[in-house]
């Protein structure tokens, strides 16, 4: 019979065996590939204009602001939904959202969209996303895209997430994880996002993109948040498989969530087509649009439960 | 770990990555290696995590904290590295017998056939906390934190894994036992 101490003490043994220094070409490889391998800055970090001067501040908030006013005019009466308006709209805490194509792979709503001009290939764990974005789009890291800001007041793009945990309060994300972690399956994301404070915003919808069946949620940030007193001072939905965490860049955005898995419910891909309310309609259209010619492939098999 | 070196590699001075990589490089590999059981696997692994950490350093908060969150981006590569074995290769291959690095302790080249045998049949989930319970010496809570799931859950996969390898040795006595009797 063998005692458990003397388990420790022959398995300690065991793996005191065995290589312990790695290869000079492996490293070597690495330094090779750090000067094509860019950093990940904390997501869209708080560095709104870091390095412009005050001059060129005002003139992008002066032009923002311009550009917020048309928007608004454009809409008034079309689209009394979205809330736009400037300051004086409403401020309901309640979301505003612009209407989501109904389920299924649907036909692109964007007669304004651009010529989709930029393919991405995208790698998130075991999934292979291609498709193309629209012309002009910005790649962040190569999981993200977005066209020209992510920021408000209208910034706008489609981003792909792995998520490993998701937190009760996202301006509490330090200490309001869920604990046990949340599970590996759709509804278990889609289950935690509306336990948690805020919950969602409109119905649940199933939804299947490129053939994996989903759901589709909305969140919203609220639009009182005070961003700047939240935990890191972040308001977080969610944590990556390697500790990178979803922020949001201000009150107001709205994040549709496309969430897909295997048949197995132990692989979960997010697709986050993120906006603000007054993020133009024909905007959101394309990013919709973007879902729609994306092809998406499981490469791995799920990890098998023990 | 040098702090100073943390922040500046999170800057993106690669000379100080550099420098971060060979004092980590050997220690990630090393258990890699344990918890893959391939060599090949290993390096991938250990790669594949070398250019995680330089691309999230950004997001490290806690520069203290290098070590800790060093290892739960290996274990994720682990993790790729598994499946993607399992999804590419009908079986992993088998390590060569590693050169003992002292006398062998506990006796029987048997043990350590069945040990090796044993340890690729639990998950990586499970490895990982032996490894790093028992190889890094880390404490149970600190595991937990790594590989990113409550304390309870890494107290229950170090039992079901060791009591895993106590049967496999047990099993493995017996055998021993009834090739004598005959």
């Amino acid at each position: 019979m063998t005692t458990d101490h003397e388990t420790t003490r022959i398995v300690r043994s065991w793996l005191e065996e065995g290589v312990t220094a790695l290869p000079d070409r492996v490293l070597d490889a690495v330094l090779d590939q750090l000067p094509t391998t860019p950093q990940r800055r904390a997501w869209w970090p708080a560095r709104r204009l870091p390095d412009v001067n005050n001059a060129l501040k005002l003139t992008v908030a002066a032009t923002a602001i311009v550009a917020i006013s048309i928007v608004g005019v454009g809409l008034v009466g079309g689209r009394p939904d979205l809330g736009v308006g400037g300051p004086a709209a409403s401020a309901e805490p309640t979301p505003t959202l612009p209407p989501s194509p109904s389920t299924t792979s649907s036909p692109s709503p964007s007669p304004t969209a651009r010529p989709a001009a930029r393919e991405i290939d995208v790698v998130a764990g075991p999934w292979r996303i291609s498709g193309t974005v629209p012309a002009g789009f910005t790649s962040f890291d190569n999981f993200a895209f977005w066209d020209g800001t992510a920021d408000a007041p209208d910034g706008h793009g489609i981003a792909f997430w792995l998520v490993r945990n998701a937190y009760r309060d996202p301006c509490a994300s330090e200490t309001t994880a869920f604990d046990p972690p949340i599970g590996p399956s759709v509804d278990d994301l889609v289950d935690a996002l509306a336990a948690r404070e805020g919950g969602i915003a409109g119905p649940v919808e199933p939804v299947t993109v490129a053939g994996y069946e989903g759901k589709r949620v909305t969140i919203q940030v609220p639009e009182d948040v005070s961003v700047s007193s939240c935990d890191g001072r972040q308001y977080r939905s969610w944590v990556e498989p390697d500790g990178g965490h979803r922020f949001h860049q201000g009150p107001g955005q709205v994040d549709e969530l496309l969430v897909i898995g295997d048949p197995t419910g132990r692989e979960r891909l997010v697709i986050d087509l993120f906006s603000f309310p007054a993020t133009p309609p024909d905007h959101v259209a394309e990013i919709r649009a973007v879902v729609d010619g994306l092809e998406i492939i499981l490469t791995e098999p799920a990890t098998p439960v023990p | 770990m040098d702090q100073h070196l943390v922040r500046a590699a999170q800057r993106g001075d690669e000379q100080a990555f550099a420098s971060l990589a060979v004092a980590i490089g050997d220690r990630l590999h090393a258990v890699a290696h344990r918890i893959l059981r391939d060599i090949d696997l290993a390096e991938d692994a250990t790669q594949q995590a070398l250019l995680a950490i330089w691309r999230d350093l950004p997001t490290l908060r806690d520069p203290a904290r290098f070590n800790a969150w060093s290892y739960r981006l290996l274990v994720n590569a682990c993790y790729d590295e598994g499946r993607r074995s399992r999804a590419w290769r009908p079986n992993l291959r088998l390590l060569p017998a590693d050169e003992p690095a002292a006398p062998d302790v506990f006796g029987r080249v048997a043990d350590r056939d069945q040990l090796d045998r044993a340890f690729r049949r639990i998950s990586i989930d499970h490895r990982a906390v032996v490894v790093l319970h028992h190889y890094l010496g880390m404490p149970l809570d600190e595991v937990a934190e790594t590989v990113g799931v409550p304390a309870g859950t890494a107290r229950s996969r170090l039992f079901h894994a060791m009591r895993g390898l106590r049967a496999a040795l047990e099993a493995d006595a017996r055998s021993i036992v009834r090739e004598v009797a005959r």
